[in-house]
């Protein structure tokens, strides 16, 4: 069966799990159209130039149906608790009553609203880089929709687990804030499995003034494929920082639109990739100045070990009546083994003269000066080595301003790594 | 005389195709201060960078020991391990690793070497604190990454400070007087002046007389074109500082 | 001087007479491209068979290819059959009969540029006798270079006259199937010019196109191939500093250059095509591949250009860092006014160890135009201890015009150090104003700003070419602030 073929063959076999409350029938039948009129990415396709997208050929689309047991695998999985969050659990793609807060602590954190109707309308449009954002629409099995007007500090952890059979996960949410809203989520993507693939949505609308620290952790297991896609639209003077972390995944692709739409809108990007084994962590990020004085901030760190592929494009469009808009860029790549391999995309599209854009990009191996100043100093050569591909991320890891999850990213981070002992007393 | 801490004996080294050091002699024993002195491009930078086991350097002929061993023979990190210092003309600012955890690192890395127990947080924070407080440095310059957004003086200070709580046996010191007021210059001389001891020995490498009105030298050494052409005691400095170079350049064409 | 030289007489007039102007002065060939066409060019051209096949081999593979559209740039549908593939030069009596036929506009732009007078009429097209002043400065010129043993003639006597060269080296840095325009040029180039720089030569002066008298003729797909052998250097201008009357639309030019062990070549371009009037109507469409391959071991190929013209130029001159320690260079300044749209840079692709490459590229933006830099550094998993620094920055004049920065930075090398920066922005009101204050008119303080931003490619380019880039500059930006 070709890919049309295998989604309408897959999405018939689904129905009875494709309720109407997730994503209504048409607007489904409306993605499948759409999606199969874009087909899967050609090799050809520079949107989708360095992702790793063989594991489609194979993978089924049908969603994953409940897990009959999940206590002991979730056991492992499940991160402490972070004080003051209210913690929200999704198991392949649906909310998991029994291990999230109460329905009355979600319902005080926003989860469960209903969103104004503002919201679909508000977002970027698809275009062919957020395409899989149409799979996740044609297949989601649920819909975490979350609204506030208020301080909402709230956990979401993401789960794919398991199952007996080939089947996928579909994580989808929905973020409103209000104006004025200020908001702390953090969004884990944790477990994942060779016979299955994860296609997470998470969609987000910042009304005028709304604040939102959105912290993202993939850190799926090493024979998941993933695919993500993220749009948020920002009104007038909101805040939107956003960290990016990619730890796990065989295959991973995230795809990352977001629309500076209102006046004074403010985008502060940190992303790390971090990849050891032969995975391929692809990053595609596109940020649209639509309104005047703007700002956009990016800071993207991508460490390569082993046999792994890391890549991060980075576009910023300015339109033409965004003017007074302030962009930067900072991309950075570090190799650290034969095999492994960085692509950097720093692009910038301008069509207004009122503007100040720039980006750096630098690949290379660790600073051989910086290497001798430690070794001068008497550290071991293989700690020296580790110390600085840890500053390399330092930055950006600095910028997660909750102690008690930094150090979580931290820990998983230098496991990743390896020579965990030499580092942790870093941290 | 001992057997010196350090003795170099026609040291010979080449980058690329240039040969900086043509032939260099010189001891310097335990508990003295020796000044190398030159003008540019004399090769005192290259000198210490060659001690110290940095890369791109090729020794094509001589040898050096440090109390008895062969110092070439080791890796950057042992040298240091040994007690061997360099303070750096320019320290590298290397952001994302702290102060704090650098000279913990490196104080464990040569207690270990030297079969000690590693300093446990709390002695070692004491101990740095002190330290800080003698090169007059405000304790946040420990949470900063190394050398990240210091000014060159801090740059300096910093420098200083590592050796203090490091204690080398030999601390060899490229150009640490330029680039400093006044002010710190001061500073920075009290804080090698703690260093003298009988067991140790430091090198300063300088152009000027003024870091030496702080710490006196026992011998002051003149480099030029890769040789060491005039050896003498502290007043070679002062007529250094009143004739400059050129008349020693003309004795050696 | 001797103008009884017979291969000097070569020189001056093989470029125009022979073959073709004379036999087939009449022909020109009805609008549309296949396998006849070509059988048709080559035999005008009597051409070896290994040519004639080669072009055939080359329009089946166009046959098959698609026209790219990835490039920033937008233009009605170009039909390819509805182009003449071949048309004998003109007869002179075609072109404008005296100076004061000519567009005053266009006599305006030579006279601020500072042409020779002759060269004005020789620029814009008018019939002119082939014979003046710098067949002085070509004789001396082809005495020195036969001399030195360099071979620097038009491609067709080439073809005759040493087509042994032509066919170990022809398509191999750019095949014929390289591309779509690329394979375009393969089938129906009519001319273009041919280097040979022999083992240890230094060529002694630089070659220039504008010394090939008719160069202006050698038509929409030219074709150029420069051999450096072992050890030799040489350095190529190409291209005419004042804006060429030209009828033809389409422009698909293919240059190859090829660099063997030490060898070193410096290629020059200062393109000024015709860009189109101020409402954007007309203007050429120039689709360039040009391609170097430092195939021997420290062997360097440094591209200098400087691109005010045409209407649509689509160009990317690249180098293949093949040999060990080889060295690429790119430096840019592209200029795009009114309505003229660029999308140009460059590919360094990093193959041998200890490679290194520059890029410098520098674009302006003014009016309606929109500009884009297209980069690519690659380094592959042999190139131990590459290099590549990147300085990429844009200058927006005007709030409708666009500037873009589209760089592929792709890293299989764990010992290879890419670093790469990018900027843009407008003219800073602080230098402007300063500027104004000292006394300056609006114009010049433009000019002088602009100048500064390209200074580090200016410097690159040979003397003379520097000078006149600069005033060119001057005139391309002329009215685009106001």
């Amino acid at each position: 069966m070709n890919f049309a073929q295998r989604l309408q063959h897959d999405h018939a076999a689904a129905l009875s799990l494709l309720s109407d409350a997730a994503v209504p029938s048409a607007a489904r039948h409306a993605a499948l159209a759409r999606l199969t009129e874009l087909g899967l990415p050609g090799l050809r396709d520079d949107d989708f130039r360095y992702a790793n997208l063989r594991p489609l050929s194979r993978a089924s689309f049908a969603p994953a149906p409940e897990p009959a047991e999940l206590a002991s695998q979730l056991a492992a999985l499940l991160p402490a608790r972070l004080d003051g969050y209210t913690r929200c659990v999704l198991v392949n793609g649906r909310l998991a009553t029994a291990y999230s807060d109460s329905a009355a602590a979600l319902a005080a954190a926003g989860v469960g609203a209903t969103l104004n109707d503002s919201f679909e309308a508000s977002l970027p449009d698809i275009g062919p880089a957020e395409r899989f954002d149409l799979l996740n629409q044609a297949f989601a099995t649920d819909c975490l929709r979350i609204s506030s007007a208020g301080a909402v500090r709230l956990e979401v952890l993401c789960i794919s687990l398991a199952g007996a059979t080939d089947a996928a996960s579909y994580p989808r949410l929905q973020v409103q804030l209000q104006p004025g809203a200020d908001m702390t989520l953090i969004e884990r993507h944790l477990g994942g499995n060779a016979s299955g693939i994860t296609v997470s949505t998470c969609n987000v609308q910042l009304g005028r003034d709304a604040q939102l620290q959105h912290y993202r952790l993939q850190d799926l297991s090493l024979d998941a494929t993933w695919l993500d896609t993220l749009r948020a639209t920002l009104d007038a003077n909101a805040h939107y920082r956003l960290s990016l972390l990619a730890l796990g995944g065989g295959a991973a692709r995230s795809s990352v639109r977001v629309r500076l739409a209102g006046q004074g809108a403010r985008l502060m990007l940190n992303g790390a990739s971090l990849a050891d084994g032969k995975r391929v962590l692809d990053t595609v990020i596109r940020v649209e100045h639509e309104g005047r004085d703007t700002r956009s901030d990016q800071l993207l760190r991508a460490v390569a070990n082993e046999q792994s592929g890391i890549s991060m494009t980075s576009r910023v469009e300015v339109s033409a009546v965004a003017g007074g808009a302030d962009s930067r860029q900072s991309l950075k790549g570090l190799i650290t083994a034969k095999g492994a391999e960085i692509n950097l995309r720093p692009q910038l599209e301008i069509l207004t003269d009122e503007v100040t854009a720039s980006h750096g990009a630098t690949t290379g191996a660790l600073d051989e000066n910086m290497l001798f100043y430690l070794l001068s100093r008497g550290l071991e050569a293989d700690t020296a080595r580790k110390l600085l591909e840890w500053a390399f991320i330092a930055d950006v890891m600095s910028r997660i301003e909750m102690p008690a999850l930094r150090r979580q990213v931290e820990m998983a981070t230098v496991t990743r790594m390896g020579n965990a002992a030499a580092l942790e007393s870093l941290l | 005389m001992t057997t010196p801490l350090l003795s170099i004996r026609d040291l010979r080294v080449r980058i690329g195709d240039r040969e900086v050091l043509q032939g260099i002699n010189l001891d310097v024993p335990a508990g003295q201060v020796h000044a190398i002195m030159g003008p540019n491009g004399s090769g005192k930078s290259s000198l210490s960078h060659v001690l110290a086991g940095k890369p791109g350097y090729t020794v094509t002929g001589g040898s050096v020991l440090f109390k008895g061993q062969d110092l070439l023979a080791l890796p950057a990190e042992e040298r240091a391990r040994e007690g061997m210092f360099l303070g750096f003309q320019y320290p590298v600012e290397i952001p994302g690793v702290n102060n704090a955890y650098l000279l913990r690192a490196a104080l464990n890395a040569a207690r270990r070497h030297r079969s000690e127990p590693e300093v446990d947080a709390f002695d070692f924070l004491a101990l740095v604190k002190s330290r800080m407080q003698l090169m007059r440095m405000d304790e946040s310059f420990l949470s900063r990454g190394v050398n990240e957004g210091f000014s060159g003086g801090e740059k300096k200070r910093n420098e200083i400070l590592q050796m203090l709580v490091l204690e080398p046996s030999l601390a060899v010191l490229d150009e640490t007087d330029s680039g400093l007021d006044i002010d710190a210059l001061k500073v920075v001389a009290a804080g090698i002046q703690t260093l003298r001891a009988p067991d140790r020995a430091i090198v300063l490498v300088t152009h000027y007389q003024r870091l030496l009105d702080h710490v006196a030298p026992d011998q002051v050494h003149v480099l030029a074109r890769g040789r060491i052409i005039k050896s003498g005691g502290p007043e070679l400095a002062l007529e250094l500082e009143r004739r400059g170079y050129d008349w020693l350049l003309d004795d050696a064409a | 001087m001797s103008t009884q030289d017979p291969s000097l007489d070569a020189l001056l007039a093989r470029g125009y007479q022979h073959g073709f102007v004379t036999d087939i002065e009449s022909d020109t060939v009805a609008p549309g491209l296949d396998r006849d066409t070509v059988r048709f060019i080559s035999a005008k051209k009597g051409e070896p068979q290994f040519l004639l096949d080669w072009r055939l081999q080359a329009l089946d593979r166009w046959y098959e290819m698609k026209e790219p559209h990835w490039a920033k740039l937008q233009y009605k549908p170009i039909d390819y059959q509805d182009i003449s593939y071949y048309s004998a030069p003109k007869a002179k009596t075609d072109g404008p009969k005296s100076l004061a036929d000519v567009d005053p506009k266009l006599l305006a732009t030579y006279e601020k540029l500072g042409v020779p007078l002759h060269e004005r009429a020789r620029l814009a097209g008018v019939a002119v006798d082939a014979v003046f002043d710098s067949v002085s400065v070509a004789t001396t010129f082809k005495d020195r270079l036969s001399a030195a043993g360099v071979i620097f003639c038009p491609f067709s006597e080439a073809v005759h006259n040493h087509p042994e060269l032509i066919e170990r080296w022809l398509g191999t840095v750019v095949p014929y199937g390289d591309n779509y325009y690329a394979a375009l040029n393969s089938a129906v180039f009519t001319d273009g010019s041919f280097v040979y720089i022999p083992k240890g030569v230094r060529c002694p002066m630089e070659l220039s196109t504008y010394f090939r008298i008719n160069a202006a003729k050698t038509g929409q797909f030219e074709r150029t191939l420069i051999v450096a052998d072992e050890g030799s250097h040489v350095s190529y201008l190409e291209g005419c500093t004042a804006p060429m009357r030209d009828e033809n639309q389409l422009h698909a030019a293919v240059v190859e250059l090829l660099a063997l062990d030490d060898a070193q070549i410096k290629y020059s371009t200062v393109q000024n095509w015709y860009p189109g009037d101020e409402n954007g109507v007309g203007g050429i469409y120039n689709f360039v591949t040009k391609r170097g391959e430092c195939r021997g071991r420290n062997s360097r190929i440094s591209w200098t250009q400087v691109e005010t013209g045409s209407a649509i130029t689509w160009k990317y001159p690249s180098c293949v860092l093949r040999g060990e320690n080889s060295v690429g260079e790119f430096y840019s300044v592209a200029v795009t006014a009114n309505y003229q749209q660029a999308d140009t840079g460059t590919k360094m692709i990093h193959i041998g160890a200890n490679t290194r490459s520059t890029i410098v590229s520098k674009g302006i933006s003014a009016g309606h135009a929109q500009n884009t830099y297209r980069g690519q550094v690659s380094v592959m998993p042999g190139a131990h201890g590459a290099r590549n620094f990147t300085q990429c920055d844009s200058l927006l004049l005007g709030g409708q015009c666009g500037a873009h920065t589209v760089p592929y930075i792709e890293v299989k090398n764990p010992q290879a150090t890419v670093e790469h920066e990018a900027s843009t922005s407008r003219i800073s009101e602080e230098q402007l104003f300063y500027c104004l204050q000292r006394g300056l008119s609006q114009e010049d303080a433009i000019n002088l700003i602009v100048g500064g931003f390209c200074k580090t490619v200016f410097r690159e380019l040979p003397m003379e070419f520097a000078v006149e880039a600069q005033n060119l500059l001057a005139v391309s930006l002329e009215g685009a602030v106001g």
